[in-house]
Order: C-alpha cells, then sequence, then structure tokens
C-alpha cells in the first residue's frame, strides 16, 4: 500500500506542493546582489577609479561610441570636467574673480562619467555651484571626510576667517568649518544667505560671554539685538595717516567727535532759506554732495571738483575773472600765480572791463564779499604781485575758508616756479573711511526715512562732530531675533557678517596678489579657450593643471 | 474566549513598545527645528535613520531566529509580534528621516524598498491570521496525505463499481483518477480546475442523469454511444453509488484545491517579502556608505 502511495501520481502531486518553493532565496540574491552593484559597487568604482576606466574606453572604440551616444541621449550626464572648463573659460570668469584658481588646485579627478551621481540627495544644489553638479569629487575631495575648508577655499580663495585663528585658539572656532554653515544640497537659493540661518543663537553661544573666549578683546557681550547689545562702536580717523584708525564706543548722550582740519559747518550749508552761492541763494540738501554708490552701501567721496567748487570757486585775479588756481597742490597754486603774473606782465594780455574796481567773488559763500584786490597793474616786479595774490588768496580769500593754513619760512621746492613766493603748509585732511568695520548698513533699504532722521546735520557746526547715530535710532524700527509688534525682527545676521571684512584672506595672500594672478590666468585661459573645450573630461584638468599655477 | 494571537500577543506588549517610539520621534520631529529645513542630515535626521537602520538589522534577524529551533531567546511569536509592530513604526520613522524629501537616487530607492517590504509584510499579517484557520477547518483534523489517500480510497471502489458497466463509464472514472490536482501552475492561486475530470464524471453520473443533458454537457469532449448510454442508465443503483463515490471524491479534491490554494498564497506573499527585504539590505548598506563616502 504504501509503495502504491510513493508511487501515485495524486499523492506525489500533493506530497510536491506542500514542499516550499525555492524561488524566495534566488530572488533574494539576485535583488541583493543587483542593487548592491547599482548602487554601490559602481558608484565606488567610477569615484575611485576614473583613470582606469577612462583609458579602457579610450582602449576600445565601440564603448566610447556607446558612452557618447549615451550622453548624447541625456541617459548618461556630460562628463563633469568638460562642464566646468566651459564655465570657468567662457561665463563664470568676469563675474567671478574667487574661483578663477579652481582648476589648479584640485588634485583628483572627477568621477567617471559622473555615475556617482546616483548618490546625490535629492535637493538642487546652489545654483552658482551649478557647474559642479556632475562633479561631486569637486566638493568631496577625500572619501568619508566631511567637505574641508580647503575644498571649499580652493575657489573662494579671498573669504576671510572669523578671526584669526592664531589668535583665537577657543575649541568652538576650532570645530567650526565652512560647511559648519553653509549647507549644500538644500535647494538652489544662496549659500550666503542661507548660512544667516546659523545667526544669533550660534552667535550667543560664545558672544554673550566673549571675555571667556578672548580676555584681551574690546569687544563686549552681546545675547540680543533687542535686548542686550552695546552701543555702537565707530571706526575714527586718530590722525590724518592713512591707516591710524581706531574704532571707539559711542558714549550715552555724547557725541563722538573726529579731529580733523576740515572747517565744514553742515548746519549752514543745510540751513532751509537755502545757502549763499554765485547763482544767489541755492538749496542744498544731503545728496548734492553726498551721492549714493551703486551697491547702496557706501557713497562717493565729496570732491572740491565735483562737490564745492560750484561755489567755492579758485578765482583770484578779478581783472581777468575766469583764470582759477588748481585745488590740491600748495606747490602748484604758488606755480599758477608765479607763471601767470611773469607771463601777464611779459605779454599784452587783455583784461576785463572793470578791473579795477570790479569784485569778484572768492569768499564763502553765505558771507559778504570784502573787495578784493586786483594785482595786474599794482606796483612791483610779477613776482611780488604773485606774492600778494597768493596772501590773499591764501590767507584771506580761498584757502583758509576751508583748511587750516600755516605760512613757513621754507624756500618752496627746487625746479617749481613758485619756489621763490612765500610757502605755506595747509594740514592735512583726515582720510575719508568707513565708520562702520563690522556691520553693513544698507542706505538703499531705509529710503524711506530722511537723512536727518538719524544724523543730526542740520545741527551739526563744526566738521569734527561725528553725525553717526545710536542705538537707540535702530531701535526705533527694529527689534530683536524675537519678534515684536510693528518692529523689524532683526537677527544677527542682519547687519553683521560672520567673516572678518578687515583682513585680507585667509591665506595671505591679498587682493592685489589675487587680481594680477587673475588677470594672467584669464590671459592664459583665453590663449587655451579653444583646446580646453575640445578636450575630453579626463584629459582636460591635467592640460590646465601645469599652466595655471601662478599663485 | 478571548484568543491570543501574534497581533495581542502577551498584552499588546509590542505595539505599546511601537506606539512609544513612533510618538517620541514624531513629537521630537514636530519639536525639531534646524537652521534650514528637515532632512537626514540633521542630529535628528541622523538618529531617525540610526533608529530606522538598526531596526532593519534587527527585522533581517528574525529569518535566522524562526530557524533556530534551539534558541532561548524569547519565543518566536514573541519575535513575530515585535517583527511585525517594529516592522509598521519603519513606515513612520524612515519618512520622517527622509523628511518627506524625495529624489530620483539610491536614498529613495531605499525608502521605496522599506515600504515595499512593509507593505508586503501587511499582507503577509493579513494572510497569516486568516489563512491557517481556514485551512485546518478545511482538512478538519487530517493531514493532506490523509486526503490525498481518501481520493484513493474513492478510485479503488469506484473502478470496482465500474468494472460491471460501459467502457465509457470505465473511461470516466479512469480518467476521473488519474486527472491531476491542478493541470497549470498558476492555477494552484486561484484553487481552480476548469476541466476537472471528477467534476465531469460527476456531472455525467446525476442522479437526474439524461440522455440530452449529457450530450449537451459532452458532445464535444466525449462521443458517447446511443445504446451504451441507455444500457447505463438502466443501472441506477449502480449508478448512485458511483455518482456518491464521485461526488464525495470532488468534494475532497475541491478540498485539497482550496487548501492548495491558501497554503499557495500563504507562501507567495514571502516570494515577495523576503527577497524585496534583502534588496533594500543592499540599498540601506548604498545608502549609508554613500553618505558618508562624500560626506
Amino acid at each position: 500500500m504504501a509503495k502504491k502511495q510513493e508511487i501515485n501520481p495524486l499523492i506525489e502531486e500533493i506530497l510536491g506542493a506542500q514542499k516550499i518553493r525555492k524561488g524566495r532565496r534566488i530572488l533574494s540574491w539576485f535583488l541583493f546582489l543587483t542593487l548592491l552593484t547599482a548602487c554601490l559597487v559602481i558608484p565606488y568604482g567610477v569615484s575611485m577609479h576614473p583613470q582606469e576606466l577612462a583609458s579602457f574606453v579610450k582602449q576600445h572604440a565601440w564603448v566610447e561610441r556607446a558612452v557618447q551616444r549615451l550622453v548624447k541621449l541625456d541617459v548618461l550626464p556630460p562628463p563633469a570636467a568638460h562642464v566646468q572648463d566651459s564655465a570657468i573659460n567662457k561665463k563664470l570668469l568676469p563675474y567671478t574673480a574667487d574661483t578663477q584658481n579652481f582648476q589648479h588646485t584640485r588634485d583628483n579627478q572627477p568621477a567617471f562619467l559622473a555615475l556617482d551621481k546616483v548618490w546625490n540627495p535629492g535637493h538642487e544644489i546652489d545654483s552658482a555651484h551649478k557647474p559642479w553638479a556632475n562633479d561631486c569629487k569637486a566638493c568631496h575631495s577625500t572619501p568619508f571626510v566631511q567637505v574641508q575648508d580647503k575644498d571649499c577655499l580652493s575657489c573662494h580663495r579671498n573669504i576671510a576667517d572669523h578671526v584669526d585663528r592664531k589668535v583665537a585658539t577657543v575649541s568652538a572656532l576650532a570645530d567650526q568649518k565652512c560647511a559648519s554653515c553653509h549647507r549644500e544640497h538644500n535647494g538652489e537659493g544662496s549659500l550666503a544667505k542661507q548660512n544667516k540661518s546659523y545667526m544669533t543663537e550660534n552667535c550667543a553661544s560664545c558672544h554673550s560671554d566673549i571675555k571667556k573666549s578672548f580676555v584681551k578683546t574690546k569687544t563686549e557681550n552681546v545675547e540680543d539685538f533687542a535686548t542686550k547689545h552695546p552701543e555702537f562702536r565707530y571706526q575714527l580717523a586718530l590722525s590724518a595717516k592713512p591707516k591710524d584708525l581706531e574704532r571707539t564706543r559711542l558714549v550715552k548722550g555724547q557725541m563722538l567727535k573726529e579731529k580733523t582740519a576740515l572747517k565744514f559747518p553742515h548746519d549752514v550749508h543745510l540751513k532751509e532759506g537755502g545757502v549763499k552761492s554765485p547763482k544767489g541763494k541755492v538749496k542744498v540738501d544731503c545728496a548734492t554732495c553726498h551721492k549714493l554708490n551703486p551697491d547702496g552701501l557706501g557713497f562717493a567721496q565729496v570732491t572740491m571738483k565735483e562737490d564745492c567748487q560750484s561755489c567755492h570757486d579758485l578765482k583770484f585775479e578779478p581783472a581777468i575773472s575766469n583764470r582759477e588756481v588748481p585745488h590740491g597742490s600748495v606747490e602748484l597754486v604758488l606755480s599758477t600765480l608765479r607763471e601767470f603774473y611773469s607771463y601777464v606782465q611779459v605779454n599784452a594780455v587783455p583784461v576785463d572791463s572793470s578791473p579795477l574796481t570790479a569784485p569778484i567773488n572768492l569768499v564763502r559763500p553765505g558771507k559778504d564779499m570784502p573787495s578784493t584786490q586786483s594785482f595786474v597793474h599794482s606796483n612791483g616786479s610779477s613776482r611780488s604781485r604773485a606774492a600778494d595774490a597768493a596772501i590773499s588768496l591764501f590767507e584771506k580769500t580761498s584757502c583758509k575758508v576751508c583748511h587750516e593754513i600755516s605760512r613757513i619760512s621754507e624756500p618752496g621746492r627746487q625746479g617749481t616756479s613758485g619756489r621763490d613766493l612765500p610757502q605755506w603748509k595747509v594740514a592735512p585732511l583726515t582720510p575719508t573711511h568707513p565708520w562702520l568695520t563690522q556691520s553693513q548698513f544698507n542706505h538703499a533699504k531705509h529710503r524711506i526715512a530722511e537723512c536727518t532722521d538719524c544724523h543730526a546735520a542740520n545741527k551739526s557746526k563744526k566738521a569734527e562732530e561725528v553725525l553717526m547715530p545710536d542705538i537707540k535710532v535702530c531701535k526705533d524700527c527694529h527689534t530683536g531675533s524675537k519678534p515684536e509688534s510693528n518692529k523689524l525682527v532683526s537677527d544677527c545676521g542682519l547687519c553683521h557678517g560672520f567673516h572678518m571684512t578687515n583682513h585680507d584672506s585667509i591665506q595671505g595672500s591679498t587682493r592685489k596678489d589675487t587680481l594680477k594672478s587673475v588677470i594672467k590666468s584669464a590671459i592664459e585661459s583665453a590663449n587655451t579657450t579653444s583646446d580646453t573645450v575640445k578636450s575630453t573630461s579626463i584629459k582636460s584638468n591635467s592640460v590646465e593643471l601645469n599652466q595655471g599655477e601662478t599663485h | 474566549m478571548y484568543q491570543e494571537n501574534v497581533l495581542t500577543y502577551n498584552n499588546l506588549r509590542y505595539l505599546k513598545w511601537s506606539l512609544v517610539l513612533i510618538l517620541l520621534c514624531v513629537g521630537f520631529y514636530i519639536a525639531d527645528t534646524p537652521p534650514i529645513r528637515q532632512g537626514g542630515g540633521t542630529w535628528l535626521g541622523y538618529t531617525l535613520g540610526t533608529i530606522g537602520a538598526v531596526i532593519i538589522v534587527w527585522l533581517m534577524f528574525f529569518g535566522l531566529r524562526k530557524r533556530a529551533y534551539k534558541s532561548n531567546l524569547g519565543t518566536v511569536r514573541g519575535w513575530l509580534s515585535a517583527h511585525i509592530y517594529l516592522g509598521l513604526s519603519l513606515i513612520v520613522i524612515a519618512t520622517l528621516h527622509a523628511a518627506f524629501h524625495f529624489g530620483w537616487n539610491i536614498h529613495t530607492v531605499a525608502y521605496v524598498l522599506t515600504v515595499s517590504v512593509v507593505l508586503s509584510g501587511m499582507w503577509g499579517i493579513v494572510i497569516y491570521l486568516r489563512n491557517p484557520i481556514l485551512m485546518s477547518n478545511l482538512l478538519n483534523g487530517r493531514t493532506l496525505a490523509q486526503c490525498g489517500e481518501a481520493l484513493l480510497e474513492f478510485d479503488e471502489q469506484s473502478r470496482k463499481i465500474a468494472k460491471t458497466m460501459s467502457p465509457e463509464i470505465q473511461k470516466l472514472i479512469e480518467g476521473s483518477a488519474k486527472a491531476p490536482i491542478f493541470r497549470h501552475f498558476w492555477q494552484r492561486y486561484f484553487g481552480k480546475h476548469r476541466r476537472c475530470k471528477t467534476a465531469k464524471a460527476v456531472a455525467l453520473l446525476t442522479k437526474h442523469y439524461s440522455r440530452a443533458k449529457v450530450q449537451e454537457v459532452y458532445s464535444d469532449t466525449i462521443v458517447l454511444n446511443a445504446a451504451d448510454l441507455h444500457k447505463a442508465i438502466d443501472e441506477p443503483k449502480k449508478q448512485e453509488e458511483l455518482y456518491t463515490l464521485q461526488l464525495r471524491r470532488q468534494i475532497q479534491l475541491n478540498q485539497i484545491r482550496e487548501y492548495l490554494r491558501l497554503k499557495g498564497w500563504a507562501e507567495v506573499w514571502l516570494l515577495f517579502h523576503v527577497p524585496l527585504s534583502f534588496g533594500l539590505l543592499a540599498a540601506l548598506a548604498a545608502h549609508i556608505i554613500s553618505v558618508f563616502f562624500y560626506w
């Protein structure tokens, strides 16, 4: 019976049906190995051995053809290096000089055919980094190591550190990397803006007790703009020397003063009824002299020629009333006068109709005009006429109006026409400089306010008065990081950047160096553009490598 | 009485654990406000990812545990209960880890595989809870082999009765005895065999057997001699006996078919669940390694 059962196909079928199916194991292995190959082995291989794979493709024409076709059909992304060459040589170069040395500093090759792109996380990368979107290794230079500062700085050379790390050895800063705040793969928005999200809380972690990190610092503790922020420090010139600058903190109720040799009362110029000028009363406002730069941040430098001379002209001889001395150099002024009166004596220069009596405008606008002397026909030599004219010009009518003038006994410089005239010294003016070094104020964004809302210029009597506002003025509209009704939420990043603005570069190279190298590289790359664009992905990187190492 | 199963194991212990885990994850996710946006790269993202990866690896160990008959490390039933609930919690953990961001890359492949494995597991739970009861009800305490033997018994008896009957009937009975349970493998998953020879025999041997009916039903398959048929109709007693035997055979056969159908489906979900989970293991390894390779 038992034998019969075994033979019987029915029983056999029943027994067979009860067996566990074997497909599971085979399918499991198949899926495991397929996915492992596609997701791990291939991307790893193309990333680690781009050169070997490239030379393999080159040796096999049909593979090369197949690869090219796949790229053409958009199945494979275009080779990474190719994109970079075009980007650097054609598009980006004129605008982002900083990125120029990218190719010269990287020491690894892009992954073969950019097949490692399957590892790219979902979000788009910053639009400025798009030319490198297919080249993971451009930034991820070392496997299993987070993007390092050197990866960023190979392009962004001119970015300064937060503080000099030789001075500051605090651990919080030692751990700080570019990538701590600049998180790539978070969409196309600018990384420079995005990192402001790291402000305030992170800043306060050190700055709420900054002396703990830096004993010697003059920086005061900050927690929040609304609740705990010190009064502003403005940079002042201590003397007329170019870099003799110091940041000085405002003291409540006191006006900052910067020593200057300039005489300029803002209140006179901003009088409501206008100010006297050769053309009658002229209404002057702040923008008449202070012209906002296109960036909206600072102002163009006020110059005698552009902003003063239309009223404060430098005429000196009423008989020939269209002549002016040049502004800027005592030597030039004296030589001009000396040459002028010699010329008038030697040549019969036609004079104006009523030279002897007619006054010319040589005085500060707003003041009554004293009668001006003409020296064309006065007695004595042309030298003495010139000397008289110089004395009048320097000490009575023109220079003295705005400058501190002193007569000196030294003779004039040899070889100049005015050397035999009396000599003067004009006290040098303090150079113009930014008031704010560690923050940015965008005037363009504050156009809704009047200038005088923040700068009390219409009450200022002396040029030495620093008309910069105190923190209270800002707090009228701005609050800290926590919302407050009718006020603008303002975290640290609104005004302050992380990177120091007043030292040249993290890598010690100056801007001048960089500019030089950029120009040199630009010329070089212009010469090699046609070759580079044509060259293949793998080739092009190494082609440029040697030519570009100029830094 | 309340019957405990894998879902209600140990007073819903693992359901509670999983719910606590899910609530913790959701709570932290809601409370978390990273500087830029949530995702796998924040501290919470890394934590959720680590929890998810550990759970996945542990869930895969169930395949080993269920075969480790000597193991005293908890009961298989307990492991299965935990396997189910932790597996279900993975959907939440993996989604929060991804922070609802998906793309065309291997990271999303790993996520999709995770979800697929869990979904196939859910299908498995339904089958696991439903099919064994239906299967044991079907067999009613017997084994499948015993059922098979019963079929052989019916065939033997049928052959004996049919010996004196017309060759057509003998052919019918023999056809019924020799026919396979399923002709094609896929029939197993529907539990039906349209051209079942036993069903044919039963139909022919119906009590209310009539020539017209026979002709109507079988004219296309068996050419029946009118005289022989008449003779067969003349033997109502044997006929009825034979009919009863074939009917019982058919019932038994259909039970076996239904049993194999239920058993087939109980296995086929694993054909998805297990290979997909191994695929997931590869994708997970690639996901983790790639993230740290290009950190």
